[in-house]
C-alpha cells in the first residue's frame, strides 16, 4: 500500500466525531472495589493490570502502529479516581452542547448516562478531589477564578499530575522483562530493617505488577493480529498482520531490535503509561535521539528505507490524535484553551547525549518530513541548537509556516542555563525536552510537574485597590494602604510585592495540600519504572523517586504589569502629567470620559519596543517572583519554580480584571501566551520585539517563558525570505530567548485585524521602500491582501 | 551636532536590501511622483498628521491654533474637526491638545549618535544575516551633512549601510552621500526626459549621469523599477531599461516594485490627494516584463 494512501486511509477512519469511552471508569471501579483494603499503590497496579487485561483491543484497518487507550476510534477516557462530578456536569446535562473547548463530542444515549451515574457516583469521598476540597482552606476556594485558576495538577481539573517525560528508551531498550529484573534484585536487595523497607516493598511489588500488565496487553494485541490475519483474504495485509503479531509478541516485552519495533515498543509503554493515570502533556521526549541508533542500524542493514521511516512516524503521529482527553471546562469556569488533546510533545532537535551535536540529525529531518504528511493536532517542539545545519534549521522552518505557527521553536542556550540554575549537572541539562504549552524538563531524570495558573496583573490590580478587587468589590488581599498616598514608584513596585507576597502562600497551601494527596492515593507505580532511581530506591515517581522532581507555578500577564507599571512610574512619579488619583479614577470609570488620562497612559512606553524603560520594569516582575518561588518547596522535596506562561489563562482571569493603566480596558485579556508584548503594542518591528524579550531573565524561570510573534505569510513567501526568517530565530535563541511560536497570519485574523485594529497595531504590511501597518491600509487594499493570502485549511 | 528629521523606523526588514535590516526613513524629497507612497516623506519639515476617523470632536485643539486653521464640522451626533492646509503652518501646537492621537506628527529630530543608538540594538540580527541599515525616505540625501555622518558612523561600526535613492543630487553634498554608502538602491522610473519630468516633477538627466558614474566607480546597486502601467513602464521603456542595466557592471539585481496603493491613506491625513489611478498588473504581465531583464542576464525579482 501506498504510503499517502494509508495515511489518508487512516485520517478518513479518525475524522468521526470523539466519543467519551467509559470503559476505563468502569473497569477502574470495579478494581477498586475489589481491592478495598489494599494500600493505594496496590489499588493503582491492580487496577492497571484489570484495565490492561479486560479492557477493549482493536486493531483498524491499514494500521502499522497498533493500541487504542479507549474502546472508541476517537475516545476520551474517564479518571474518576482523581474527579468525577465534571463528567456528570458536563455530559448528562445541556451543558454538554455548551462545552467551550469548540470539540464536540458524541452525545451519550440514555443507557450510556444511566450507568455513568452509578459509576461515578461511587466516588464520592474517595477521589483526589474530594480529599483535597476536604482539606483545603475556604479562601483557597474564594480566590480561586480571580488571582489564579486551576490548571496543571490540580485535581479539580481531573487529571494525574503531569507535563513531565518518562524515559521511555529504559524500557525499549531494556525490555519490560529487563525492568522487571531489575525491580526483583531491587526487592532481594531491600534492608529489611530499613523503616520505609515494607512500603518500598509494597512499592516494588505494584510496579512488577504493572510491569506484567503491559506485557500482556501487548500480547493480546499479538492475539488479534493473529487472528486477523488468519481470516484476512489480502496476501499484503495478511503480511502486515502477520508482522504487527511478531512484534507485539516481542515488544515491549523483550528489547527492540529495528526502527518499527522501537515505535510500537513506545507506542505501548506511552499508552500504559496514560492508561495508569492520564495527564496533559505527559512527553514523547527526544524521540529523534533515542530512535536513532535504530534508524541507523535498520538503514545500514538495508531493513529500512527513509521513506518507510516517514510513514511509520506519520503513523505514530496519526496515533497520537486518536487519544482524546476531555477536559473540565464550563463546571470549573476555565476559559478552555486546549480543549481534547493530550498535549504530548513530540520533542526534536539538540544535542545528542555526550555531544554538543545533533547527531541523529538524519532522523530528526526524517520527523520533519512525516509532519507533512499528516499536519493534525500532533504536537511538535524544536530546539534551535548553535550547531544545527542550516538545510535543517531551514526545514524546520519552512514547516513552521506551512502548519502556520504550531512548531514551539525553544532557544537551547538559556533552557541548559535553566537546568543548570535549577541544579542539573551539564549532561543531564543538554538532555533537556519540551513537553505540553511550554514546560522543559529531562526526560526520565526529573519529574517536574505543572501546577496552577497565576494572574500577574490582578496582584497589580490588589495593589492600586488596598487589597480589593476592582470588579466585584472582594476583599482578597492585603491592606497596602490608599494608593492616594503613594509618593514615590517605590511604594507602589512594594505595594505590588506585598500583595503577591499575601496571596502566593496561599496558593502554594493548595499545591502543597494536592501534591500530597497525589502521593498517597494515586501514585504511578508503572511509570515510576521509565525514571532514573525509582526501582533502585523503591520510591514511586510522584512521591519525589526520581533524581530531581520540581512543581512549576505559571504565571502569565507579566508583560501587562510591566506596562501598567511603567506607565504610572512615567506619568504620576517621573513627568508627573497625571496624579494617583487621576489614574484611579479612571480605572474606576473604566476610563470612560477620561480620554485625556487614557491617552497618557498609552503613550508611555510599552513591552516589545526595545525600550528599556518599560522592557527593564518587565523583568523586574519576573525575577521578583521568581525570587519569590526560591523560597518554596512542596512535598516529597520539590522544588517550586515559575514559568512565564499563561496559555488561555489571560482571557479567563482578564475576564475579572478591572481596566489596567497600561490602558487595557476591564475584561478584556491581559498580554498573551506569557511573555509576548502585549497584543498589538509592540509596533517598531520584530528586531525590536525580540530586543525587548531577550532582555528578560529567561535563565531563571525554569519552567519555560512563551513568546507568540505575528508573521504575515506575504513577506515569507520567496526562500531568501525564509531564510532570514530562520536566522531571526536562530539569533533570538542565540540572544537568550526561550520559546517562541509564530502566528502565521491567516485570513481570518486579517480579517479580526479590520474590526479590532487594536489589537492588530504591530502586523507590519513591508513592500520595498514603503512603510505602513496592515490597519492603517485602505480597506479596498486590505480586501485585496486578504484575497491574496489564501492559506489552504489543514 | 546637526539633526536628522526622520519619519519612520522599522527594525528587523526582510526587504530594502541583503540580509535583515533596520530601515531608517528621512524626511523630504526633490521628487514628486504621482504614485508616492510615502507622501509624508515629501517634505523637508516636520507635518501636522490628521487621522479623521480618530477625532472624537472635543475641540480641545481649536484653541491651540495661533492661525485659526481648524475649525469642527458635525456631522448629526458627531463632530470632528477639520483642518485647513492652505493656513496651517505645521507648528503643531494642536497636538498637545489631542488625546484621541487623531493629531499627530510626521518627522522627529534626531542627532547621529541618537539615530544610531536605535539601529546599533539590531546588530546580532545584521551579523547573523549579513543585513545592515538602510536609509529611506523620501530622499535622504536631501539631508546630506546628517546623511552622511549617520552613513558613516553606522560603517565605522562595521554595519552595512544602504541609501535607497532617487539619484537626484543637485548638491556635491549630496552627490557624496552616494559614494559614502556600501550599496544603492537605485530607482529608475524611466529613461524618457519628458515623461520622466511629467511623472516625478524633474528631468531624469542627473538622475541618468549619477547612475552611469556610479557604476563606473564600481558602486553596487539594486536597481529598483517602479512599474507604473503608462506612466513609467510601457512596453518600450521596459527593453529600453533593461538594455541600458545589461550594459552595466555593477548592477547586482533589478526589484521590480508594482504599483499599488498601501499609502493611499496617508495622503488625506496629510490634507492630500491622491489622484493616481493606475491599474493592477497581471501575475502574466508582471513575469513578461520580468523576462524582459531575465533574458538579458539580469538578477531580477519582484518586489524588493
Amino acid at each position: 500500500m501506498e504510503p499517502k494512501f494509508r495515511i489518508n486511509l487512516i485520517k478518513e477512519q479518525i475524522r468521526t466525531l470523539p466519543e467519551l469511552c467509559t470503559e476505563r471508569a468502569e473497569l477502574l471501579t470495579e478494581s477498586y472495589k475489589e481491592t478495598e483494603g489494599d494500600p493505594y499503590v496496590m489499588k493503582r497496579a491492580k487496577s492497571l493490570a484489570k484495565l490492561l487485561t479486560k479492557g477493549t483491543v482493536q486493531i483498524h484497518d491499514a494500521e502499522l502502529i497498533v493500541g487504542n487507550a479507549s474502546s472508541k476510534r476517537m475516545g476520551g477516557s474517564m479518571i474518576p479516581e482523581v474527579e468525577w462530578r465534571w463528567y456528570l456536569q458536563e455530559f448528562t446535562t445541556d451543558a454538554a452542547k455548551d462545552r467551550a473547548t469548540g470539540e464536540q463530542i458524541t452525545p451519550l444515549t440514555e443507557e450510556e448516562k444511566e450507568k455513568f451515574h452509578s459509576i461515578l457516583s461511587w466516588w464520592e469521598g474517595r477521589s483526589v478531589c474530594d480529599k483535597f476540597l476536604a482539606e483545603v482552606p475556604e479562601d483557597y476556594m474564594e480566590v480561586r477564578g480571580l488571582a489564579w485558576e486551576q490548571g496543571g495538577a490540580n485535581p479539580i481539573d481531573g487529571k494525574h499530575m503531569s507535563h513531565c517525560i518518562p524515559g521511555y528508551e529504559r524500557a525499549i531498550e531494556n525490555g519490560i522483562d529487563g525492568l522487571i529484573a531489575k525491580v526483583d534484585e531491587s526487592l532481594s536487595a531491600l534492608d529489611r530493617t530499613d523503616p520505609e523497607s515494607t512500603k518500598k516493598k509494597i512499592f516494588l511489588k505494584a510496579t512488577r505488577i504493572s510491569l506484567e500488565a503491559s506485557i500482556a496487553y501487548a500480547n493480546r494485541y499479538a492475539d488479534l493480529a493473529t487472528e486477523l490475519a488468519n481470516a484476512e483474504s489480502d496476501p499484503n495485509r495478511k503480511d502486515e498482520l502477520v508482522e504487527i503479531a511478531r512484534i507485539c509478541r516481542k515488544v515491549p516485552q523483550r528489547p527492540a531490535e529495528t526502527f518499527y519495533e522501537a515505535l510500537q515498543s513506545l507506542w505501548f509503554v506511552y499508552l500504559t503509561v496514560m492508561l495508569e493515570g492520564y495527564g496533559p502533556g505527559i512527553g514523547f521526549g527526544r524521540m529523534d535521539q533515542y530512535l536513532y541508533p535504530y534508524y541507523k542500524k535498520d538503514i545500514e542493514d538495508g531493513r529500512l528505507t527513509r521513506a518507510k521511516a516517514r510513514e511509520l512516524i506519520a503513523l505514530f503521529y496519526l496515533k497520537i490524535n486518536e487519544m482524546l482527553m476531555p477536559q473540565p471546562v464550563t463546571s470549573t469556569g476555565k476559559s478552555g484553551g486546549q480543549g481534547s488533546i493530550t498535549l504530548s510533545t513530540v520533542a526534536l532537535g539538540g544535542f545528542t547525549p555526550g555531544s554538543t551535536q545533533n547527531l541523529a540529525e538524519e532522523l530528526t529531518d526524517v520527523f520533519l518530513d512525516a509532519e507533512e504528511d499528516v499536519m493534525l493536532c500532533e504536537d511538535i517542539s524544536f530546539r534551535i541548537y548553535n550547531t544545527i545545519s542550516d538545510a535543517l534549521l531551514m526545514k524546520a522552518v519552512r514547516l513552521a509556516i506551512l502548519v502556520k505557527g504550531k512548531i514551539k521553536f525553544v532557544g537551547d542556550d538559556v533552557a541548559i542555563l535553566q537546568m543548570l540554575n535549577a541544579g542539573k549537572t551539564v549532561d543531564d541539562a543538554r538532555k533537556f525536552a519540551l513537553t505540553a504549552c511550554f514546560l522543559h524538563t529531562l526526560p526520565g531524570i526529573s519529574h517536574d510537574v505543572g501546577a496552577d495558573f497565576w494572574s500577574a496583573p490582578m496582584m497589580l490590580e490588589l495593589a492600586l485597590n488596598n487589597g480589593v478587587t476592582r470588579l466585584g468589590g472582594k476583599k482578597i488581599g492585603a491592606e497596602t494602604g490608599d494608593p492616594r498616598n503613594f509618593k514615590t514608584y517605590e511604594d507602589l513596585w512594594e505595594a505590588y510585592k506585598t500583595q503577591m507576597r499575601y496571596l502566593l502562600p496561599r496558593s502554594i497551601e493548595a499545591i502543597n495540600i494536592y501534591m500530597r494527596l497525589f502521593g498517597e492515593i494515586a501514585p504511578s507505580p508503572f511509570q515510576s519504572a521509565l525514571y532514573d532511581g525509582c526501582i533502585e530506591n523503591g520510591k514511586d515517581v510522584v512521591e519525589g523517586g526520581a533524581p530531581y522532581s520540581t512543581i512549576n507555578l505559571w504565571c502569565g500577564g507579566i508583560p501587562s504589569v510591566g506596562d501598567s507599571l511603567a506607565a504610572v512610574k512615567k506619568a504620576v512619579f517621573d513627568d508627573k502629567r497625571l496624579t494617583m488619583d487621576q489614574v484611579l479614577n479612571a480605572l474606576d470609570k473604566d476610563f470612560e470620559g477620561e480620554d485625556e488620562v487614557l491617552f497618557v497612559l498609552k503613550s508611555a512606553p510599552k513591552y516589545g519596543n526595545d525600550d528599556d524603560y518599560a522592557d527593564l520594569i518587565v523583568n523586574d516582575v519576573l525575577e521578583f517572583l521568581c525570587d519569590e518561588m526560591d523560597k518554596y518547596t512542596g512535598p516529597h522535596g520539590r522544588k517550586y519554580t515559575l514559568a512565564g506562561s499563561g496559555v488561555t489563562s489571560n482571557v479567563s482571569l482578564g475576564r475579572i480584571l478591572g481596566a489596567t493603566p497600561d490602558g487595557r480596558k476591564a475584561g478584556e485579556p491581559y498580554s498573551e501566551g506569557g511573555m509576548s508584548p502585549f497584543q498589538g503594542r509592540n509596533v517598531s518591528g520584530a528586531t525590536s520585539t525580540i530586543m525587548s524579550t531577550v532582555k528578560q531573565n529567561f535563565a531563571r524561570a525554569i519552567g519555560g517563558s512563551v513568546v507568540n510573534m505575528k508573521f504575515n505569510p506575504e513577506s515569507l513567501e520567496e526562500e531568501e525570505k525564509i531564510w532570514k526568517f530562520a536566522l531571526l530565530l536562530k539569533t533570538y535563541c542565540q540572544l537568550g530567548g526561550d520559546i517562541i511560536q509564530f502566528n502565521i497570519i491567516s485570513n481570518e485574523m486579517l480579517r479580526d485585524a479590520q474590526e479590532h485594529p487594536e489589537n492588530y497595531r504591530d502586523l507590519l504590511v513591508r513592500v520595498a521602500t514603503y512603510s505602513a501597518y496592515f490597519v492603517g491600509l485602505p480597506k479596498t487594499v486590505q480586501d485585496e491582501i486578504i484575497s491574496r493570502t489564501v492559506i489552504e485549511g489543514v | 551636532m546637526c539633526k536628522g528629521l526622520v519619519f519612520h523606523i522599522i527594525h528587523g526588514s526582510f526587504v530594502d536590501g541583503y540580509g535583515i535590516r533596520t530601515t531608517v526613513f528621512l524626511k523630504g524629497c526633490p521628487l514628486r511622483c504621482l504614485w508616492c507612497c510615502n507622501p509624508e516623506g515629501q517634505r523637508s519639515i516636520p507635518e501636522l498628521k490628521y487621522e479623521e476617523e480618530l477625532c472624537n470632536g472635543c475641540g480641545r485643539c481649536l484653541s491651540l491654533c495661533p492661525v485659526d486653521a481648524i475649525r469642527m464640522v458635525s456631522d448629526g451626533d458627531t463632530a470632528h474637526v477639520v483642518i485647513d492646509r492652505k493656513i496651517c503652518t505645521d507648528c503643531l501646537k494642536c497636538i498637545g491638545g489631542c488625546f484621541t492621537g487623531a493629531l499627530d506628527q510626521f518627522g522627529k529630530w534626531y542627532t547621529v549618535d541618537e539615530l544610531f543608538r536605535i539601529v546599533r540594538s539590531d546588530l546580532p540580527f545584521y551579523r547573523a544575516s549579513n543585513g545592515g541599515v538602510t536609509i529611506g525616505g523620501g530622499e535622504a540625501s536631501m539631508q546630506a551633512e546628517f546623511t552622511r555622518a549617520f552613513i558613516r558612523k553606522c560603517r565605522e561600526n562595521r554595519i552595512h549601510t544602504a541609501l535607497d535613492t532617487c539619484g537626484y543630487t543637485p548638491t556635491p553634498e549630496s552627490f557624496a552621500c552616494m559614494e559614502e554608502a556600501d550599496l544603492l538602491l537605485f530607482d529608475i522610473k524611466g529613461l524618457d526626459p519628458a515623461a520622466h519630468l511629467a511623472n516625478t516633477g524633474v528631468s531624469n538627466d542627473m538622475i541618468l549621469a549619477n547612475f552611469k558614474r556610479m557604476d563606473e566607480i564600481g558602486k553596487p546597486m539594486i536597481v529598483r523599477f517602479p512599474l507604473i502601467h503608462g506612466y513609467t513602464e510601457t512596453d518600450e521603456s521596459v527593453e529600453r531599461i533593461a538594455d541600458l542595466i545589461a550594459g552595466m557592471r555593477h548592477v547586482e539585481r533589478v526589484d521590480l516594485i508594482a504599483h499599488h496603493e498601501y499609502g493611499k491613506n496617508k495622503y488625506p491625513q496629510l490634507g492630500m490627494e491622491y489622484t493616481m489611478a493606475s491599474p493592477e498588473y497581471t501575475d502574466e504581465q508582471l513575469l513578461r516584463i520580468k523576462q524582459e531583464f531575465s533574458r538579458r542576464g539580469i538578477k531580477v525579482q519582484l518586489g524588493g
